[in-house]
């Protein structure tokens, strides 16, 4: 007698497009997220690869904030779980993935690792006891995109897309 | 490795090239599949090395392909490493997923016509999904239609400047130029335009692959759709063109692997003798990933060391 267990050929059916079905889902969430949150189309399964120039090298946040004295100062996050946030919310930028990078700029000690006048690097590890730490008052969110190609004059351009501005 | 193992092995390589045989499909799509998602699903770390131990497994016990277990491990241990990262994830890797739970569905069954069925159908329809949504998101992007987008990955983007440069002769100078302007792009917010450099033959190379891939992909979907023999062939030659052109300017290995792994599984119970042209691929694709800047600047003195 055999051991071979027939399974109904509907349970059969299913498993013939089990995967276009769950690829179908998760490209409804990519149009989504795209046209919603502003998600890159160049990610989220939805095979939106080299449609056109928004992928996530092509964007850039640029993050600004008040020091102890007033002066506004741009954030360079440096690698660390704060620069894996600030990373995925370039590429799409959730509400969710805001408040942790708020939650983390506000919450966290944070430490400067290098200042220049119109910059700052923060980091949430003291690598050395030197560093010292870094309360912020406010932090602005820019988002940026290279969306403009003029092929007529080879040229690109960079446009502003989103603020986002918060206080301590 | 065993003599039954080896001997399995032999058998099934052999039976491959040969008549139609559903345990023989299965059994070579599997260890494609799991040596594709080993070496290039993009794992972490930690996740690297155990998908290592998976594939070591499916090479030296060939049984372990047909265990829902084994697909279960594998498919959770994707899912976990894509639940991870998958705001980040590059789209070879969510095929890879998707086709993990084929393969998951499959090995469920017991019967080698029903697993030849589930693979050859979900390989056909992710196949025809993949070529048609790309269509869509192609043609609503305007700067894909009017070819600038191509245009300047093909004299900017490391991947395609080598091929740009041979083709058009373009200026290895300019290419580097061009590089510099995509590094500086953010650097100033106050400066919102810059210039890059191309030349006629860029542009209408541009324009050339614009079209070439647009109506490639929409082919090969529309045709897969069709279901019938003739189209099915046509649109596997398509495909196998496609791959054999498309990764030749962007080496992507890891979307030609799993693009020739669905290849292979949708050609299914009908169109086995094209099998082996999908086999060479693999190998041509392994030649492309040659460090081929050094060979022609070394050996030939055609390009400038980049």
């Amino acid at each position: 007698m055999s051991d071979v267990v027939k399974r109904p050929n509907w349970l059969v059916t299913i498993a013939m497009f089990i995967a276009p079905i769950v690829f179908i889902f998760f490209f409804s969430r990519q149009v989504y997220l795209v046209h919603t949150y502003d998600f890159s189309v160049w990610k989220g399964g939805g095979m939106g690869m080299f449609s056109g120039p928004d992928h996530p090298s092509k964007r850039q946040l640029y993050m600004y904030t008040e020091n102890e004295s007033g002066v506004t100062k741009t954030v360079i996050p440096e690698f660390n779980d704060f620069f894996e946030d600030y990373y995925n919310f370039k590429i799409l930028p959730h509400p969710d993935l805001l408040k942790d990078i708020q939650e983390n700029f506000f919450r966290n000690p944070l430490y400067i690792s290098r200042e220049t006048a119109s910059t700052i690097w923060l980091t949430d590890q003291q690598y050395d006891p030197s560093m010292r730490t870094f309360s912020a008052r406010n932090l602005r969110i820019e988002l940026w995109k290279m969306d403009d190609i003029d092929s007529q004059n080879n040229t690109i351009s960079i446009n502003r897309h989103k603020v986002w501005e918060t206080e301590r | 490795m065993g003599n039954r193992t080896i001997n399995y092995w032999r058998q099934s390589w052999v039976s491959f090239w040969g008549p139609y045989q559903s345990q023989t499909l299965f059994d070579v799509v599997a260890l494609l599949s799991v040596a594709t998602i080993s070496f290039h699903f993009g794992f972490g770390p930690i996740w690297q090395e155990i998908s290592f131990v998976f594939l070591g497994f499916a090479f030296l016990y060939q049984r372990v392909l047909s265990y829902w277990y084994f697909w279960l491990g594998l498919f959770i241990l994707q899912s976990v490493d894509l639940y991870q990262s998958w705001i980040s994830a590059a789209n070879h890797t969510w095929v890879m997923w998707y086709w993990g739970l084929a393969m998951l569905a499959a090995c469920l069954f017991k019967d080698t016509t029903d697993q030849t069925k589930i693979i050859s159908n979900n390989a056909r329809w992710l196949l025809i999904i993949i070529m048609l949504v790309a269509v869509v998101w192609k043609i609503t992007t305007p700067s894909y239609l009017d070819g600038s987008f191509f245009e300047r990955n093909l004299v900017s983007n490391p991947l395609m400047t080598t091929f740009t440069h041979v083709i058009s002769g373009l200026e290895w100078d300019a290419i580097e130029g061009n590089y510099q302007t995509n590094y500086q792009m953010f650097d100033n917010p106050n400066i919102t335009s810059r210039q890059y450099q191309s030349n006629n033959t860029a542009h209408y190379l541009s324009l050339g692959i614009t079209w070439w891939v647009l109506i490639i992909e929409l082919v090969i979907g529309a045709l897969l759709l069709i279901q019938r023999f003739k189209t099915d062939t046509w649109a596997h030659i398509l495909n196998i063109v496609f791959i054999a052109c498309a990764y030749l300017g962007a080496p992507i290995l890891g979307f030609a692997w799993i693009l020739i792994v669905l290849g292979i599984a949708a050609t299914g119970t009908s169109h086995s003798f094209l099998r082996p042209w999908y086999a060479l691929l693999f190998l041509l694709i392994l030649i492309y990933g040659l460090p081929w800047d050094f060979i022609l600047f070394t050996w030939l003195g055609i390009l400038p060391l980049n």
